[in-house]
């Protein structure tokens, strides 16, 4: 913004000193043709300086100004300049309050960020102090509370390694790394470290993969995937099935996890992609889906929610992440492959809903 | 069984060292990069619990001045650093096993034990009550020989070897069958098929990953808890 401001100053100065130039040329020219000297012509159009100085600070005078208000604000000030000094400095003073409310948005979002992680860290620890001090008092059974003071260091646990997420996924965001990524190794690598906890719930796991290679950053697309992966597995029931699927679509390429662990309830499903939103009778801290919506939007895809429903009955949700195909890909693949898998059967025989 | 505790947080070194001593190991503690290797040099240790943030003297300098001086005790890293990049530095420099805190107690140990039964050259595996003789090529269910045909067996052995650890069709057919391609391609799965039956009542069970591989799972270690 101030770069733009000295551009235009610096225009205004060049503008005058062609001016004053052309005075003085002309001057000279009268004074070759007429009567005048040069030497007088020039003279008298330097004599006109001081007027064109004065004339030059009241055509700068608004710059000025404004460069004076920007400059007297506070670093956090980030309310809209309601005067404009000129209407030239109209798209300026427009551009600086966009920025300024681009500004004010972002803080609001990291405060009310904040203030809702304060109480998510806080709130176990209290829950734990609670706990402790019941034992060592003697009113609380240590028997019965000590399991449940677990499961409440488990939630912490994965709250704190839910926010380094976010803010790595923050970091990464800014500065990824793009690269030919091959999306089903990457799903394959994915299950295979998810394997313990696969194994804990003994869940029926399928990966459903076409070759599908693109452009992005192989990190960012992997902690989605984990962050989709958790959530299914921790709403699946004990021997329960999920799954991945990963195909070409005629103008797009689809990324899909699918679990048969009951539906969503309409009226939360874009509350879940705000952050510490999470669905009821949810363990979850509600970061993950956030954070999956904050990838997918900085690789230009697009991540929904869909409940699957089988002989009338919501059976599960599918996540669903798709990316637009390059144009030159769906020339090269003009044949979509019909897909072969047992989920596709399966989406041919059910209806996929809005969740 | 000696066992070196390198960690500067003494809560954890106050908790973790009385869990190891009630499990039969010796634990020393230290909270010092440098006094970890004067320990080492002056004593041997079955093995070392090393976390990487230390003070003086970080945990990756350690390990990588314990092989320097060639030390090679098991070491099992304990870290808060969870990042992908930080455990392949820790592995590449030296550190047998990784985990991250917080940790289980339970796995802790477990681990512990695994890798200093590695450095005795023992090898023993095992999956809910079925046990790998590694003597004498057998698989042990309760203690008695488990009746089983020799391909599910060299099937069940290639599974047990790789626990939490998916293994693919391809490693498992080549594991049985060598380059042999004669054998139909779902000869894995037949075999799967018929490893399940023997495999009833035993603790263990065979758990297909469909397109990644089979999974060999420890029922009587499994609960219905969330993962944190």
């Amino acid at each position: 913004m101030t770069q733009t401001k000295g551009k235009a100053a610096q225009s205004m100065r060049k503008q005058l000193l062609l001016m004053f130039v052309i005075c003085t040329g002309l001057g000279g020219a009268l004074g070759a043709i007429g009567s005048m000297t040069p030497w007088l012509a020039v003279c008298m159009a330097l004599a006109g300086a001081p007027t064109l100085w004065w004339l030059a600070g009241q055509c700068l005078r608004p710059v000025q100004e404004l460069t004076t208000t920007v400059a007297s604000r506070q670093p956090q000030e980030t309310t809209p300049l309601g005067h404009t000094p000129a209407v030239e400095l109209e798209p300026i003073v427009r551009a600086l309050n966009v920025q300024w409310q681009q500004q004010r948005d972002a803080l609001e979002q990291q405060q009310r960020f904040i203030a809702e992680a304060s109480h998510q860290l806080r709130t176990p620890l209290a829950v734990l102090k609670t706990q402790v001090q019941g034992v060592t008092s003697g009113e609380l059974p240590a028997s019965d509370t000590l399991p449940k003071m677990l499961r409440t260091l488990d939630r912490a646990s994965h709250l704190a390694n839910q926010l380094l997420s976010q803010a790595k996924v923050e970091q990464k965001v800014r500065h990824a790394q793009w690269c030919l990524v091959e999306l089903h190794h990457l799903a394959s690598e994915v299950l295979v470290e998810f394997a313990p906890l696969i194994a804990r719930k003994q869940l029926e796991v399928s990966l459903d993969a076409e070759p599908v290679r693109l452009m992005s950053d192989s990190w960012l697309v992997g902690e989605m995937l984990r962050n989709l992966l958790t959530n299914a597995i921790r709403q699946s029931a004990t021997g329960a099935s999920l799954g991945v699927v990963i195909r070409h679509l005629p103008d797009e390429l689809e990324l899909l996890v699918w679990d048969n662990a009951g539906g969503l309830d309409e009226a939360v499903r874009e509350r879940l992609f705000q952050p510490f939103e999470s669905a009821s009778g949810g363990t979850g801290v509600g970061l993950g889906l956030s954070i999956c919506k904050q990838i997918a939007v900085s690789m230009h895809a697009t991540l929904d929610l869909y409940n699957r429903i089988q002989q009338g009955a919501v059976v599960g949700v599918d996540a669903v992440v798709r990316w637009p195909r390059p144009a030159h890909a769906m020339a090269q693949d003009s044949a979509v492959p019909a897909l072969s898998m047992p989920h596709a059967s399966l989406s041919d025989a059910t209806l996929r809903m809005p969740a | 069984m000696d066992v070196l505790l390198v960690e500067d947080d003494l809560d954890l070194v106050d908790a973790l060292g009385r869990v190891l001593a009630s499990r039969g190991f010796k634990p020393v503690c230290c909270a010092d990069g440098h006094e970890a290797l004067a320990w080492m040099r002056k004593r041997n240790f079955d093995a070392v619990i090393l976390d990487l943030s230390l003070p003086g003297l970080d945990g990756l300098d350690v390990l990588q001045r314990m092989r320097d001086l060639g030390l090679r005790l098991p070491v099992l890293v304990v870290t808060a650093r969870a990042s992908i990049g930080e455990r392949v530095t820790g592995l590449t420099l030296g550190a047998d096993d990784y985990l991250t805190k917080p940790f289980d107690t339970e796995e802790l140990v477990a681990r512990l034990r695994a890798l200093m039964r590695r450095n005795q050259g023992i090898e023993d595996f095992r999956c809910g009550h079925l046990q790998l003789d590694m003597n004498q090529g057998l698989f042990l269910r309760s203690g008695r020989p488990l009746d089983i045909a020799p391909r599910e067996s060299a099937m069940l052995r290639v599974l047990i070897t790789k626990p939490g650890r998916p293994v693919s069709k391809d490693d498992l057919y080549q594991a049985i069958f060598g380059d042999d391609a004669s054998h139909q391609s779902d000869a894995i799965d037949l075999l799967a098929h018929r490893l399940r039956k023997r495999l009833a009542g035993s603790g263990a069970a065979l758990l297909t990953m469909r397109g990644i591989g089979y999974l060999l799972v420890d029922e009587l270690g499994h609960d219905s808890k969330d993962p944190a």
